[in-house]
């Protein structure tokens, strides 16, 4: 009898003690199993492609989260087959037989080729350099492959299996579309190209010759960044192509004016010797931040584009398009391409829809639009004839797993900025950076311009902001965005706390300069000796302080302090900027805090003159090259 | 057309019997130049390079194409590294153009130039002479050694005097010949880049002498070596500023301008050698050659009457001389292209361009 107040200890015998520690055992296995089993059905989809099969009832859904491919047939609603693939599979594409589909799969750093009947995988194509668009030739003897971290368009010889060539894209080549009317493939880009830091950004389209496999023409979006999906009327007379503006070249004092980042689409015509005209989707007082994906229906009367900051499909009538874009040709209509009131005149719909909507597709009949709602694994089915939600399907049971999902969610909507402007996901687009320097406001206007930073793989570099004031990633996500960025003065510590775990969690892109066995080649091994020498060409020794692996030490290659390597500008009222990580620096150029020097060789041949950003007065041609390499490898 | 031409085109149809035998003859007349009043930047024309659908000339104040009907120029407002354009190339996998430049290296693709410099990439120099592309590589040949950008990878290679016998660093031209690559160095003579092997060698003028050749074909005629070429049997052409030099891989043959008969090299200051169906040709400060190292064609302006003297060295037997109504504006000569039935000349005054018209002539066989 146990006396009250007496702790209860379990009368366990020697000859008792292994019995339960087995049951004990049996349970947790059990347990671990259950769970196991639990968090492999109910692991995130994320849905980040579409491909509607040719049967009209099913489509297939690339999960990027999960790493499959869903057979979805969506008149039963329900996944009729699954199949692993390589990580984050990207986008797909079907061969002219349509017997084979190729999936493009960013992390895998492959694409692979399936059956499309049994989805079986039937041969796979490495690719080092973060491969994203796919397209196959008219003739289905050649793979397209947009390298996004190369800034190439690798070609696959589909009978062999053997790589090409490799053509030059714009930055960060996103998506391919093979325009078979014209004979011609259509490469969008994520980011710019390399601008100096008071020009408006460039966003190309890179146009190759289907026949002859080269770039043939560089379409030129002025003004415009972060390009997207695209997609053509069958007859190829009108293409659309989803666009960000950005207005960088003001300060962000603009928040409050609504004009930081402007969403819409650029309209590219037959008539190529006219410049594209860029439209917004935009109204003066509401956003519709991150323009992803279009689609046109079969008769070419309307068009659909994902904007997936706001979770809202926008839908363009392409006859009232037309007019507004024949009286911006013919010079009736000035600043049309940022003009925030003219969206009224050809968007006819603003579809609610779910979480992140990205991928877009459209059945055979043009009946219905399938909307990918990447960060609630659901997929939206709208009438195109209403433009009204037919019905939601979910692809999974739950989307609020832990705080980076909901972080995530929060990274990637618009809903706490300003009129909806942007989200985080718009300057940080694919989780890492846009390219583009920006004047914040708080500092004072026309001072200490910023190039923006990578989110990559951040975890550890703090110090964060280029002066090194803010400690940790929460308090650069917190307050500061709050009332600085995003001006809507207040986000809770809970979703503070979930946007940094989320930010925690981003990874970084697999290195294509790094070998897959992390073995540096000759010139990197001999770029190495050099990041770590402690004497000069001549002998002299280098100051401990004054060496590259002093400042940029440790595994991550920085040290959290800030210092003065003689790159103050005349506007920039701070002296001592962060150490910079160098993790992937070979992506993200443009370099130093105010993005002047476009290449890693700039840094010391153009802005290092007094040798403050180490010793490099006595480097060889050889030796900078050498360095180079090595970073690229980092 | 003209009774005078009429006459020397006989002429030549019975004189080619004789010369060339296995080949198209190497007749060109119809010469036109193209000079600033035409559209191009500039009358110097430092170099021209003829793709299938267009003919690019380098000038020293910018670049031209002309796409068959005009001029097109490029300046450094376009993106062009520096206005004086000292060579072309084309990549034959993309089809992208490079321009070699007097302040870095240019790519022209789709309509959009990239730079590469000393200052912004792994560019040796921005002094670049000559440019070779084969393989997904560019062989970049600098004032500072040559550089091989590998496209893939992005991915610079530099070649000096410390990893290579490069004896100057002066490098004037490339020329990508299968497994080799060839480098004219400017006093260093000529280096060979085996590319399966990884290995380099060095070619120069045995006996040194910068005015006289001791032994003739005994190797390199000089070390100033301006420009190098080969053909497709594996001859290696090197212009020299004293003469010719050929290399067969075995055994070397030489061409200076004094050599006997009249009618051979035009002069030895060379400023360019290239390969055309099965002949070398060679732009001198005096005039244009072409040969088969047996028999020799040689093309001159005549300037107290504006007309073309040709003249044509059989193998044996004496030179003639023909004249032409028309020929090129000037006799210093820096580069050479064909396209087609078509050749094109850099020169000191404006691109000349010539038209082959006689080739069917009985009793010569035609090359392909």
């Amino acid at each position: 009898m146990r006396e009250e107040g007496q702790k209860y200890i379990p009368n366990l015998t020697p000859e008792g003690q292994p019995r339960k520690n087995l049951i004990l055992c049996l349970v947790l296995v059990a347990l671990s199993v259950r769970t196991a089993v639990a968090q492999e059905s109910e692991a995130a989809c994320g849905p980040k492609f579409l491909l509607p099969e040719a049967n009209g009832s099913s489509i297939l859904i690339l999960c990027e989260t999960r790493n499959t491919i869903l057979r979805f047939d969506h008149q039963r609603e329900e996944v009729v087959a699954q199949v692993p693939t390589a990580a984050s599979p990207f986008a797909a594409c079907l061969h002219p037989d349509g017997k084979r589909m190729y999936v493009s799969c960013r992390r895998g750093q492959r694409i692979i080729e399936l059956d499309v009947d049994s989805l079986e995988t039937l041969r796979s194509f490495v690719l080092r350099g973060d491969p994203t668009g796919v397209s196959v030739s008219a003739d289905g003897k050649r793979l397209y492959v947009a390298a996004h971290s190369l800034d190439q368009i690798v070609i696959f010889n589909l009978t062999t299996g053997l790589e090409i060539k490799r053509l030059i894209s714009g930055n960060g080549p996103e998506a391919v579309s093979l325009q078979a009317s014209k004979g011609q493939l259509f490469v969008t880009n994520l980011l710019s190209n390399p601008v100096s830091p008071d020009m408006p950004c460039r966003n190309e389209i890179t146009v190759i010759d289907d026949v002859s496999a080269r770039v043939v023409d560089r379409i030129i979006l002025e003004g415009a960044n972060i390009g997207r999906g695209i997609a053509f009327t069958e007859d190829g007379l009108l293409g659309i192509t989803a666009i960000s503006r950005p207005k960088n070249l003001v300060p962000m004092v603009q928040v409050a004016r609504g004009w930081v980042v402007t969403n819409g689409f650029a309209v590219l015509s037959a008539d190529r010797d006219a410049a594209p005209v860029q439209l917004l989707v935009d109204q003066p007082n509401r956003s519709y931040a991150d323009p992803h994906d279009v689609v046109i229906t079969p008769d070419g009367r309307k068009f659909y584009l994902s904007c997936s900051g706001a979770d809202t499909v926008t839908a363009v009538d392409v006859g009232l398009l037309q007019k507004t874009v024949d009286e911006a040709l013919n010079g009736h209509l000035t600043n049309y391409s940022d003009h925030l009131g003219l969206s009224r005149r050809y968007v006819v719909a603003r579809i609610k829809v779910g979480a992140n909507p990205q991928a877009l597709a459209i059945d055979r009949n043009g009946h219905r639009l399938f909307v990918a709602n990447r960060l609630d694994d659901t997929i939206t089915v709208v009438d195109t004839v209403s433009d009204e939600v037919i019905k939601t399907i979910a692809l999974s049971e739950s989307v609020d797993r832990d705080r980076a999902a909901r972080g995530e969610r929060l990274f990637h909507s618009a809903a706490r900025t300003f009129h909806g402007q942007f989200s985080c996901a718009s300057c940080h687009p694919d989780d890492g950076f846009d390219g583009l320097q920006y004047d914040l406001e708080p500092d004072g206007l026309g001072e200490n311009l910023l190039d923006n930073r990578n989110l990559r793989d951040v975890v550890g570099t703090g110090p964060f902001k280029w002066v090194g004031s803010n400690p940790d990633i929460t308090t650069q996500c917190g307050t500061r965005t709050a009332k600085w960025i995003v001006r809507t003065g207040w986000i809770s510590l809970s979703q503070v706390l979930d946007l940094t775990a989320y930010i925690r969690s981003i990874k970084a892109v697999v290195n294509p300069h790094r070998s897959p066995d992390d073995q540096l080649t000759l010139a990197q091994l001999r770029g190495k000796v050099l990041f770590e020498r402690n004497s000069m060409n001549d002998g002299t020794p280098i100051p401990v302080e004054n060496r590259c692996n002093s400042c940029h030490a440790g595994p991550r290659y920085f040290d959290g302090n800030q210092f003065d390597v003689g790159t103050k500008a005349p506007r920039d009222t701070k002296t001592e900027f962060d150490t910079a990580h160098l993790i992937n620096i070979f992506e993200s150029a443009p370099y130093l805090h105010d993005g002047r020097a476009a290449t890693l060789e700039e840094i010391w041949t153009v802005h290092n003159p007094s040798g403050e950003h180490g010793v490099s007065s006595d480097w060889t041609k050889r030796q900078l090259n050498d360095l180079v390499e090595y970073l690229k490898s980092l | 057309m003209n009774p005078r031409i009429t006459i020397t085109l006989s002429v030549i149809f019975i004189l080619t019997s004789n010369l060339f035998a296995n080949a198209v003859p190497p007749f060109y007349d119809h010469w036109e130049t193209f000079d600033t009043s035409d559209g191009l930047p500039s009358n110097k024309v430092l170099c021209v390079y003829a793709t299938p659908n267009a003919v690019w000339v380098g000038t020293d104040k910018g670049l031209a194409r002309w796409d068959g009907s005009r001029w097109k120029t490029y300046v450094k407002k376009d993106g062009l590294a520096h206005p004086a354009v000292m060579a072309i190339a084309q990549d034959p996998d993309t089809s992208d153009m490079w321009f070699a430049t007097l302040g870095g290296l240019s790519r022209f693709s789709g309509g959009r130039f990239d730079t590469f410099t000393q200052l912004n990439s792994g560019l040796p120099n921005d002094v670049v002479y000559g440019l070779a592309i084969a393989n997904g590589e560019v062989w970049a040949a600098t004032a500072a050694g040559t550089g091989r950008y590998e496209i893939g990878s992005k991915r610079w290679t530099l070649y000096d005097e410390t990893n290579t016998p490069m004896h100057e660093i002066w490098c004037y031209s490339a020329a990508d010949c299968g497994d080799n690559i060839y480098l004219a160095v400017w006093g260093g003579g000529m280096l060979e880049y085996n590319r399966p092997r990884d290995r380099w060698k060095d070619y120069r003028d045995p006996d040194g002498e910068m005015e006289i050749d001791l032994f003739r074909n005994d190797g390199l005629v000089h070390d100033v070596v301006a420009s190098v070429a080969c053909d497709d049997s594996g001859i290696v052409w090197m212009g020299t500023y004293f003469g010719l030099s050929t290399y067969d891989g075995r055994k070397w043959l030489n061409f200076m301008d004094h050599d006997p008969p009249v009618g051979g090299l035009v002069s030895n200051f060379i400023n360019f050698v290239t390969t055309h169906e099965g002949l070398g040709w060679i732009a001198t400060d005096n005039g244009l050659n072409a040969t088969d190292r047996k028999s020799w064609w040689t093309y001159q302006r005549d300037p107290a009457t504006g007309e073309g003297v040709v003249l044509l060295k059989p193998v044996d037997g004496p030179t003639r001389r023909l004249r032409t109504k028309t020929i090129f504006a000037h006799n210093y000569i820096f580069g050479i292209s064909f396209q087609g039935d078509e050749i094109w000349l850099a020169t000191e005054k404006g691109v000349a361009r010539g038209r082959r018209t006689v080739t069917h002539v009985a009793g010569v066989s035609h090359g392909d």
